[in-house]
């Protein structure tokens, strides 16, 4: 988990704000509507970070989150 | 009779798909990207074109264009004060009889009128039909308007003969789009308000757009949409809610000072709580485009094979909310990642684009951000000292498959009914209940 990378394409955010709904931890939506990550680079507090983040990313409608390791 | 769960064989459009009733089943359809919503032939006429039809890019882009509305600026500054004004307005319409001046009279009153009135204007104001606020007969006429535009959307559902219906339907919307909708969106494209807040307006900046194809008509279909999305939705949710906060309250230990709290989001968890058990829509459906295997679960789903998702069902899957998940509890926490609501908004393209102005949105860690029209309408019945009449038990309606209070009868308290009508946010100073 540690290093890993959130990464929003703001171009491809449609504001489903799914993303929110499974990680609040991890996602908002701004002013603008558009998803962005609350922390770019989540350390590892907890086993279930990775998976959180993971299904965040698997369940946008327009796959713009992507994660780097 | 109380209808539990959806009745399979009363409900015509689910009876040939296959049932989807465990939660990770549910939530990976719902996001995946090999089905498409089954469209109802009887409800097409009334929304084809409009967003909650669209699939793929044509979706996103619509929705990307309609998302300026529910903008958390938009939401906070134009929609919150907007829905405190509905519901001022609306408890201002309770008549208060001299008869019952004193602190402790009470008045009773119909949970699901009140709750209607409340997001009729709210709807309104919302789409940007002007007259339905500022005159008692452009707010009569969408009132009368509005069982048709709520059916319009909700056919699938209906135990109605369907020609019948649709004809009644068509006549009542044709009649309102004449009176009320094309009125209101002719002012919109004379007044060019930019800046303006509402759907109409957005609506026919776009038509104005070179960029854009839309038609009157089609402008027409997605303001019924929305009305018909809302109204009845936010409605139903309000009545639920205060269903089951009501006998909840009766134990003592019950904080009503914490619900009545605006800075409190133990009301917002109730509202949450009592979507998850009472969904506006308990099954959706969807058709496979091509052979796939479920990830969660190795289901196979062939080709062109219908789907019943089961959202309602899954909400209450005790794997994920617990032993007790048949149960009203605020205070429950689900596993990781799932919304305490459930996926009773949907999710994926078609998660439902107006969940933030009925429930609101909620910072990070939890606590209120923006509070929506569900959560404060429900919240003004509470500080009205709502208490439900114990010789009125709920009534439900008999011309629907979906479980749906057709009248909910609670007294009110007349000083605080006064109190809410004058327009102050909190409640009187004496306990009301």
């Amino acid at each position: 988990m540690t290093g890993i990378r959130v990464r929003v394409d703001k171009t491809l955010c449609g504001s489903y704000g799914v993303c929110v709904l499974v990680a609040p931890t991890y996602f908002e939506l701004g002013d603008d509507g558009i998803s962005q990550p609350l922390r770019s680079r989540p350390e590892a507090e907890q086993p279930s970070s990775t998976d959180l983040l993971n299904r965040a990313a698997q369940r946008c409608p327009t796959g713009a989150i992507t994660l780097v390791s | 009779m109380q209808p539990t769960a959806v009745d399979r064989t009363a409900s015509p459009f689910l009876a040939d798909a296959t049932p989807l009733t465990d939660y990770r089943e549910v939530e990976e359809i719902l996001g995946s990207h090999s089905v498409r919503m089954l469209r109802s032939t009887t409800e097409l006429p009334f929304m084809h074109d409009a967003l909650p039809l669209l699939e793929g890019l044509e979706h996103t882009a619509r929705r990307r264009q309609l998302a300026a509305l529910f903008r958390p600026t938009v939401l906070r500054e134009t929609h919150d004060p907007m829905i405190r004004e509905a519901v001022r307005r609306t408890f201002g319409r309770i008549e208060v009889p001299p008869t019952t001046a004193s602190d402790d009279s009470t008045i009773t009153v119909d949970a699901c009128l009140l709750a209607q009135q409340i997001h009729v204007l709210v709807l309104a104001r919302f789409v940007g039909l002007d007259a339905v606020w500022e005159t008692t007969e452009g707010r009569e006429a969408f009132e009368r308007a509005t069982g048709s535009i709520n059916a319009a959307v909700s056919m699938r559902w209906s135990l109605r003969d369907p020609i019948e219906e649709s004809a009644s339907i068509r006549s009542d919307i044709t009649d309102f789009t004449q009176h009320v909708l094309l009125p209101a969106l002719r002012a919109r494209r004379d007044r060019a308000d930019a800046g303006a807040h509402d759907l109409l307006a957005v609506l026919a900046r776009l038509h104005d757009s070179d960029e854009t194809d839309w038609d009157g008509e089609l402008i027409i279909r997605e303001a019924v949409a929305f009305l018909a999305g809302g109204i009845q939705s936010s409605s139903n949710a309000v009545v639920d809610s205060l269903s089951e906060i009501l006998p909840w309250l009766q134990n003592d230990s019950t904080p009503l000072d914490r619900l009545r709290d605006p800075n409190d989001d133990l009301l917002w968890r109730c509202v949450a709580e009592s979507l998850r058990l009472h969904p506006s829509n308990p099954a959706l459906n969807r058709i496979a485009l091509e052979d796939f295997t479920l990830k969660t679960t190795g289901r196979r789903i062939k080709k062109g094979e219908e789907l019943a998702v089961h959202t309602g069902l899954a909400a209450r899957d005790p794997a994920v909310f617990g032993p007790d998940a048949d149960e009203f509890n605020p205070f429950r926490t689900p596993i990781a990642g799932v919304p305490l609501e459930a996926w009773v908004f949907g999710s994926g393209h078609h998660a439902c684009i107006g969940r933030a102005l009925a429930l609101g949105r909620r910072g990070p860690s939890g606590v209120l951000g923006i509070e929506g029209s569900v959560v404060t309408a429900t919240r003004a019945f509470l500080n009205a000292g709502a208490n439900q009449d114990p010789g009125s038990p709920p009534t439900y309606r008999q011309d629907t498959a979906k479980r749906v209070i057709a009248s909910l009868r609670i007294r009110l308290n007349a000083r605080a009914v006064r109190h809410l009508a004058a327009g102050a946010r909190g409640q009187p100073s004496a306990r009301t209940r």
